[in-house]
């Protein structure tokens, strides 16, 4: 069960990591435009502060599960090299639950701003009136995304101390 | 409850969790979250305020959205990606070829070009870490063959390495920009005078080593190929940190378009001279995605620790009693110093200056201190804390890299010069303001 939710899961991961270089690939262009439009050397980019800003929250957002996954996140080792095998575990699992403590509140207060934002039909002001909600979902994907990844590998770190003390007894 | 209690609980717990290898991203944010539910939720006249966690969300939700929407940090992406397109094609590598064709027959002088080599590096990359990598993997193994010891050899390029946030671009002033609201591009320019001193400074202290130990660092072979090519190679590496520097500093381009342009650019380039193809594209924009997606996290979460920090008059409190203890400008300076050094020694450059910003920077305001110099000041301290026992990065990195692996303890102690260095650069920086500032 843990195994084929993280297959699915990774698969999420990797198709919105892709979204991400896309992104990250259209801020460079837009930035771009907009330069070779004040050598007059082309039309440039209508509102182009907001959309940098908008696709810069996609691009962001739609890397941080799968960094999450690959245990990407900076990190300090000096204390945890001393511990023994289950204080390491425990210092896993506090971790994880501080992880899911950052993510799970805000994904869930991000999801209610994104209905709001559909709702009241908000958008910036400029040219092109860019509307709010899909930088708005996007925000949203990302921590609702994280907070699925560290749910489950929590259960997975769980599931292998129960299987751990299920081996130990055994061979006991 | 009391708010200073909270705010100083809350430092205490956060710093827990980080030595307990979480995430500092999760620590900051996680720890951030909680206690303004705490504040909102337990006002400090008594009782319980059912919907303290509105406030509490609405104000984490919008840390995190603001930062990862802040057009000014969209700079940080497209100068990793600048840097990764850069590594693949060849073209960090060119400017320690170039230094290695001239110098490498003076005693130490594969060590002095491998200094080069990172100053050239970082003035591309931005990333200490990726200098101390790349360098480790090319410059010592290179040194230790011609002879060099391998405590040199390291220990060169570990001090080295230190160069990738103080020559722009550099990620960390981007970063201190966006946090202490002053201009990236002013930062830029300020870091140029203390990171060629600082690249100068390696170079003194490697010709003296040789001097006095000539058997660690012996003359070596001139390497195949011409000087006047390998200088020639250097061309798109020197293209690109003009552009950067140049359009800053000439009014044409914010550092977010410098940014776009020289990505842009460095992909042109690579591509035109056939050193990189699609596939490195993709892998080089796959790697920034990645390293974006961390620096971020962590900038979120420390904005949610700053909210913290700001409402529980923390911040406050220690200006007070700074104020209390009538200390001069320098007994401030000296203990800021004191403190980013030793934070620099156990914890990781991004998380220690996401942590400290909300204290230092109305600190060292109030006594009248230029925050772009003092920019400077601290990500020089930052960068000191890479090669300091018993958590230098570079060092370890360097060590993990080698083949065979330079021991961490004798890098560490080959570092020992170097660092000296720097505590000598720190006090020509604050003796002489101008070296950072007389371009801003």
């Amino acid at each position: 069960m843990l195994r084929r939710l993280d297959r699915g899961l990774s698969v999420i991961e990797n198709a919105l990591l892709a979204v991400a270089v896309l992104c990250l690939a259209a801020v460079a262009s837009v930035v771009v435009f907009v330069v070779f439009e004040r050598f007059d050397l082309g039309p440039g980019v209508p509102d182009d502060v907001v959309v940098v800003q908008q696709t810069m929250v996609v691009a962001v957002g739609c890397s941080l599960a799968y960094i999450t996954r690959e245990r990407g996140h900076i990190s300090i080792d000096l204390v945890w090299n001393f511990l023994g095998p289950r204080l390491r575990r425990a210092a896993e699992v506090a971790g994880l639950l501080t992880g899911l403590l950052a993510s799970a509140p805000v994904a869930w207060w991000a999801w209610r701003t994104f209905v709001r934002s559909v709702e009241t039909g908000s958008y910036y002001f400029g040219e092109i009136n860019l509307p709010e909600w899909p930088a708005k979902l996007f925000f949203f994907i990302a921590f609702f995304t994280v907070s699925l990844r560290l749910g489950l590998m929590l259960a997975q770190t769980l599931a292998g101390e129960a299987g751990d003390a299920r081996a130990s007894e055994g061979s006991g | 409850m009391d708010p200073t209690t909270l705010g100083l609980l809350a430092v205490a717990a956060a710093l827990v969790l980080i030595f307990l290898r979480t995430p500092i991203a999760f620590a900051l944010g996680g720890v951030g979250l909680a206690g303004l539910w705490l504040f909102f939720s337990l006002p400090p006249g008594g009782g319980f305020n059912p919907t303290g966690h509105i406030p509490a969300l609405t104000k984490a939700t919008q840390a995190y959205f603001t930062l990862f929407h802040a057009y000014d940090l969209s700079a940080v992406p497209l100068f990793v990606a600048m840097g990764h397109v850069c590594y693949r094609s060849g073209i960090t590598r060119d400017i320690y070829d170039a230094a290695r064709a001239w110098i490498s027959w003076i005693p130490g002088g594969l060590a002095i070009a491998s200094v080069m080599g990172c100053g050239g590096f970082a003035a591309i990359s931005g990333s200490s870490l990726a200098c101390a990598a790349t360098m480790g993997r090319v410059a010592v193994p290179e040194m230790t063959r011609s002879g060099y010891s391998d405590r040199l050899a390291a220990a060169a390029v570990a001090a080295g390495g230190t160069l990738g946030a103080l020559i722009p671009p550099s990620i960390l002033f981007i970063l201190y920009g966006v946090f202490a609201e002053q201009s990236v591009g002013k930062l830029f320019l300020a870091g140029i005078g203390p990171g060629l001193v600082s690249m100068a400074g390696y170079a003194l202290v490697i010709a003296i080593w040789a001097r006095l130990r000539p058997g660690d660092a012996p003359a070596a072979r001139r390497p195949p190929g011409g000087r006047l090519e390998a200088t020639l190679r250097t061309w798109p590496a020197l293209l690109i940190f003009a552009i950067i520097i140049g359009g800053i500093y000439g009014g044409i381009f914010t550092p977010t378009e410098a940014a776009g342009v020289v990505m842009i650019l460095s992909i042109a380039i690579s591509l035109a001279l056939r050193r990189i193809d699609l596939r490195g594209i993709r892998e080089a924009m796959r790697e920034t995605a990645y390293q974006t997606a961390a620096l971020f996290l962590i900038g979120g979460g420390a904005a949610v620790f700053s909210s913290l920090v700001a409402l529980t008059g923390l911040t406050r409190s220690l200006v007070e009693i700074v104020t209390l203890m009538d200390l001069p400008q320098a007994g401030v300076l000296a203990a800021v110093i004191l403190v980013y050094l030793m934070l620099g020694m156990f914890l990781d450059p991004l998380g220690i200056l996401l942590l400290t910003l909300p204290f230092s920077i109305p600190l060292v305001e109030q006594q009248g201190v230029d925050l772009i110099w003092f920019g400077v000041l601290v990500v020089k301290l930052l960068e000191m804390g890479l090669i300091t026992p018993p958590v230098g990065m570079n060092v370890f990195v360097i060590s993990s890299v080698t083949q065979p692996s330079v021991p961490a303890g004798r890098i560490f102690a080959g570092v020992a010069p170097f660092f000296a260095m720097d505590l000598l650069v720190v006090a020509l920086l604050i003796v002489a303001p101008g070296l950072a500032l007389w371009l801003t």
